[in-house]
């Protein structure tokens, strides 16, 4: 993806490699660079127009810098707010599937288990692998968010990663001694990566709990029952 | 609310020329930006509102060291408020800037506003957070890293949703070419 933006100089030896033998990939690198290169053009605005400029000045004209006291002020209001939201949550009877989206059934709901579970371990490792202070669960829950919100929907194939496999050219190596990198249990699994999935499914395993624990979390963030969730 | 004497002060002349630097230089793209998470007629309001709460936060923003990520994200969370008043707003795809290509023929020119206003729909079309990482990579100019931490997301989903985007715009673009 960074090559297709233009972040990249140029493909690296394995992605050469990977181009070679998938016409997909081949026709995304080859073609990529354009779109994106119309997309800026498409998307861009231009400079701002007199009408804006004159309102900004304006506005500007009118405004007057904040001291740090009106900050600290504001600090106060928002933390007695917060408190006195933090009172109604403990004190009310929580009441989360009255609304929000549609429920999905305790077959999707297991389903989710199931890829969250094999998606928390890939995760897990991947990171490690590549020294990243990332939180497994967080960056699995971000993407089960986007696919509740139909924004990719691989996360819901059984073979997709967290990260998609365009995204394993772009990932540097893990820097030696880099705070926080540790040494991968299935390195060598994930260094080849195409049957990263495959072999991941043992950690899966161990990771099970874990997993199901994050799908709960998400489920619960968006208002839906969870007891459908296999324990 | 009163403002007591002391408690404010007004911009200074070095103020106002800092500030008007990042108005000419900052700008645009941030106009870009709130033109793809907010209606039209909101952008430009966003925009305006964005530089009036920088200069009321003058000394954050410097001390942020990257006055450009700091407007790009009080520009989010003003688009997320006003989103928060009023979801039912849709993006439009049609776009004020038409401007003419020099050297090029009508039919030229034809063609090529065909194509940007194509492009637009396609990307008016992606749900918002893809949306939101395909005018930041290609119009604002953020690198990957930058947009992850803007947006409060993983290195690798901002990546994925990029990707994703790609994909579903050459999906749509192909499709528009046939049809």
């Amino acid at each position: 993806m960074r090559l297709t933006c233009g972040e990249s100089a140029g493909p690296s030896a394995a992605l050469r490699a990977h181009l070679t033998v998938c016409p997909d990939c081949r026709e995304l690198v080859e073609s990529g660079p354009e779109l994106v290169a119309d997309l800026r053009t498409a998307l861009a605005a231009g400079p701002l127009s007199a009408d804006l400029k004159a309102e900004i000045h304006t506005r500007l004209d009118l405004t007057e810098r904040s001291s740090g006291r009106a900050w600290r002020a504001a600090v106060r209001v928002i933390g007695v707010a917060a408190a006195a939201g933090l009172l109604a949550a403990i004190t009310l009877p929580w009441e989360g599937t009255s609304s929000g989206p549609a429920r999905p059934n305790a077959r999707e709901l297991n389903s989710l288990s199931d890829e969250c579970a094999l998606a928390l371990a890939a995760t897990h490792v991947l990171l490690a692998w590549d020294g990243l202070p990332f939180d497994a669960a967080d960056v699995v829950a971000d993407r089960i968010d986007d696919w509740s919100r139909g924004v990719d929907p691989r996360i819901g194939a059984r073979s997709a990663l967290p990260w998609g496999p365009e995204d394993d050219w772009d990932v540097p190596a893990p820097a030696k001694g880099a705070p926080g990198a540790r040494k991968p249990t299935a390195a060598p699994a994930i260094a080849g990566r195409p049957n990263a999935v495959r072999a991941l499914e043992g950690h899966a395993g161990v990771e099970r709990s874990v997993g199901i624990h994050v799908c709960s979390i998400v489920a619960a963030g968006r208002g839906l029952a969870v007891q459908g969730v296999r324990s | 609310m009163r403002v007591r004497p002391g408690l404010r002060g007004r911009l200074d002349a070095a103020d106002r020329t800092e500030l008007e630097g990042w108005v000419t230089q900052f700008g645009p793209r941030l106009l870009a930006y709130a033109r793809q998470l907010t209606a039209p007629q909101d952008a430009e309001d966003i925009v305006a509102e964005t530089f009036c709460r920088a200069a009321q936060n003058l000394a954050a923003m410097r001390s942020s060291g990257r006055p450009d990520l700091y407007l790009l994200t009080t520009a989010r969370n003003l688009c997320r408020d006003r989103f928060r008043r009023r979801p039912a707003q849709t993006v439009s795809a049609e776009r004020i800037d038409q401007s003419p290509h020099p050297g090029a023929g009508p039919a030229v020119c034809a063609a090529r506003q065909e194509h940007q206003r194509a492009l637009r729909d396609a990307v008016a079309a992606l749900p918002e957070p893809l949306r939101e990482v395909v005018v930041l990579r290609t119009t604002v100019g953020l690198k990957f890293e930058e947009i992850a931490g803007l947006l409060h997301v993983p290195l690798g989903t901002a990546l994925s949703r990029m990707h994703t985007a790609i994909g579903r715009l050459r999906q749509k673009l192909d499709y528009v070419r046939e049809s």
